[in-house]
């Protein structure tokens, strides 16, 4: 099934949501309903970039190119540790709350 | 009911029977889309084709017939004595001789390997309900005070409205998941394959009865949809559902189908998500500011919402305020003191629904609000985990109790 639209983040408080939700979901963010068959990684970090370019405006240059940096390592741990077993899953999901902490001052200050 | 499924237990006839009367009773009383909705839940099983010529059969026994004649009756001088029965009695053949509906291995002919039909969180409840109210296959007591349109005791299980959607035959009687049937039935393969298909096309025909431009861009296995697991035919046709749904609600601005496929969705997802943070806190890994179940009553919400914003996206169903459909959006309440507002889950016309590991009532002033917004909601329906009991309905109360300074 192809989905009609992806749920992109349209602003800093939708990206954020985006983040909790991926970090519930880590590290496979598997779809339990049957529901959406498309969702996968690839699928989740597309939605999480294309997120923080549409608040790129809002976050300033400096900010958005310090978290456009953060998804691929935060990737390369989960896709290390699809198990949840080696501890790397943990430390991508700190990159969330990093990420997280960013997006809340960047909301405070705009 | 044997015709369409086989012999079935007592206690599930009994729920099935009490539910099918209340069906009616909304039929009549022309409240046809909470019917739809209520129907759902009931998670009574598609018909299958040969269910369906087994009914042809017996169709002397419709209204008009003299076949019930010849049905079995509990004797005279006996409780109930005069009503139909389906236990083997005087001037009845016996239940048993009842054919099962689908094409099933010889093993599965036997009453007592028959599939039990999935309604054991449905309409009975030992303790509450009556049977032999159920087996005079009359009015029942409960109906007269929903008729009344009154505020509710409690609230009323979704079973135990049932409705149907006679304007929209396709939609009359609401498919269920077929694995909920037939997957815990061991019912051959071939007999699911038939129900797939059977299902497969009713719906392409609706969805293209709507939009004529419709193209199913499913991709399939190399042999179709005997390709595909069991799981993946259940997907496939909740995809179709929905894709059903949102063709009438963006062509024919019928929203009745999409909050039935909505509710659906949304105990699938309520339940998956409750098992995966009970899961996470049996783990340790929850960390809950104040209670365990406060933690995983807000990732339940959390998830669930992020994912009925992605299957409205999904299928180009546009929400947001402003929208007949809101996820999470203000539900505006005016008054001659100004204005405030309710947050509902969601909102799906003239339905709010709202998913929670608690139980609420009307008697919540959380639900009471809800009613008293000005999009003037026909019913509130509450999910909770399936584990928890399931998803309900608060129909509308009467202005007296929303508003008991009138």
């Amino acid at each position: 099934m192809k989905p009609a639209k992806m749920t992109i983040p349209r602003d800093v408080g939708e990206l954020l949501e985006h983040l909790i939700w991926m970090l519930l979901k880590a590290p496979k963010f598997i779809d339990k309903t049957g529901r959406f068959p498309f969702q996968d990684v690839e699928y989740v970090f597309r939605e999480l970039n294309e997120g923080l370019s549409n608040v790129r405006p809002t976050l300033g240059e400096e900010r958005y190119r310090h978290l456009m940096g953060m998804p691929d390592q935060m990737r390369a741990l989960f896709e290390a540790d699809p198990e949840n077993k080696t501890g790397e899953t943990r430390k991508g999901r700190d990159i969330i709350h990093d990420m997280e902490n960013i997006l809340r001052q960047a909301r405070q200050k705009s | 009911m044997s015709a369409a499924y086989g012999l079935q237990p007592e206690d599930v006839i009994l729920r099935l029977h009490r539910g099918l009367s209340r069906a009616a009773a909304a039929i009549e009383a022309g409240d046809l889309c909470l019917a739809g909705i209520e129907t759902v839940l009931l998670r009574l099983p598609d018909l299958t084709p040969s269910a369906v010529a087994k009914l042809a059969e017996v169709a002397e026994l419709e209204k008009g017939g003299t076949a019930w004649q010849d049905e079995p009756r509990v004797p005279a001088g006996q409780p109930d004595g005069g009503q139909r029965t389906t236990a083997e009695g005087a001037g009845g053949a016996p239940a048993a001789a009842a054919k099962p509906a689908a094409p099933v291995s010889p093993r599965e002919t036997t009453p007592a390997q028959n599939p039990r039909l999935p309604l054991d969180d449905g309409v009975y409840r030992p303790g509450v309900d009556d049977p032999r109210v159920i087996l005079a296959g009359g009015a029942e007591e409960e109906e007269a005070s929903r008729r009344s349109n009154g505020p509710p005791d409690d609230f009323t299980r979704l079973e135990d409205v049932f409705p149907g959607l006679r304007d929209a035959p396709a939609l009359a009687i609401p498919l269920a998941p077929i694995d909920g049937f037939f997957g815990v039935s061991g019912v051959s393969d071939e007999a699911n394959l038939e129900a797939t298909l059977g299902q497969y096309w009713a719906l392409i025909e609706d969805i293209k009865r709507v939009d004529p431009s419709f193209a199913n861009d499913e991709l399939l296995p190399p042999d179709g949809i005997a390709g595909l697991t069991w799981q993946g035919r259940d997907n496939l046709i909740n995809n179709l559902r929905m894709q059903r749904a949102a063709a009438y609600y963006r062509i024919l601005g019928d929203v009745g189908p999409l909050q039935v496929e909505t509710l659906r969705f949304l105990q699938d997802a309520v339940d998956a998500a409750y098992e995966e943070a009970v899961s996470e806190a049996d783990a340790s890994r929850l960390q809950p500011r104040l209670s365990r179940e406060e933690a995983i009553g807000n990732w339940v919400d959390f998830t669930v919402r992020k994912d009925l914003k992605k299957l409205f996206d999904s299928f180009g169903i546009p929400y947001g305020p402003g929208e007949d459909v809101t996820i999470n959006d203000r539900d505006y309440e005016s008054s001659q003191s100004g204005q405030s507002y309710r947050i509902p889950d969601a909102r799906i016309g003239d339905a709010s629904f709202d998913w929670t590991l608690s139980s609420k009532t009307i008697s919540a002033p959380q639900i009471r609000g809800f009613f008293r917004a000005d999009s003037l909601p026909r019913a509130v329906v509450i999910i909770r985990p399936s584990e928890l009991g399931g998803a309900y309905l608060i129909p509308r109360p009467t202005d007296a109790w929303l508003y008991p300074w009138l």
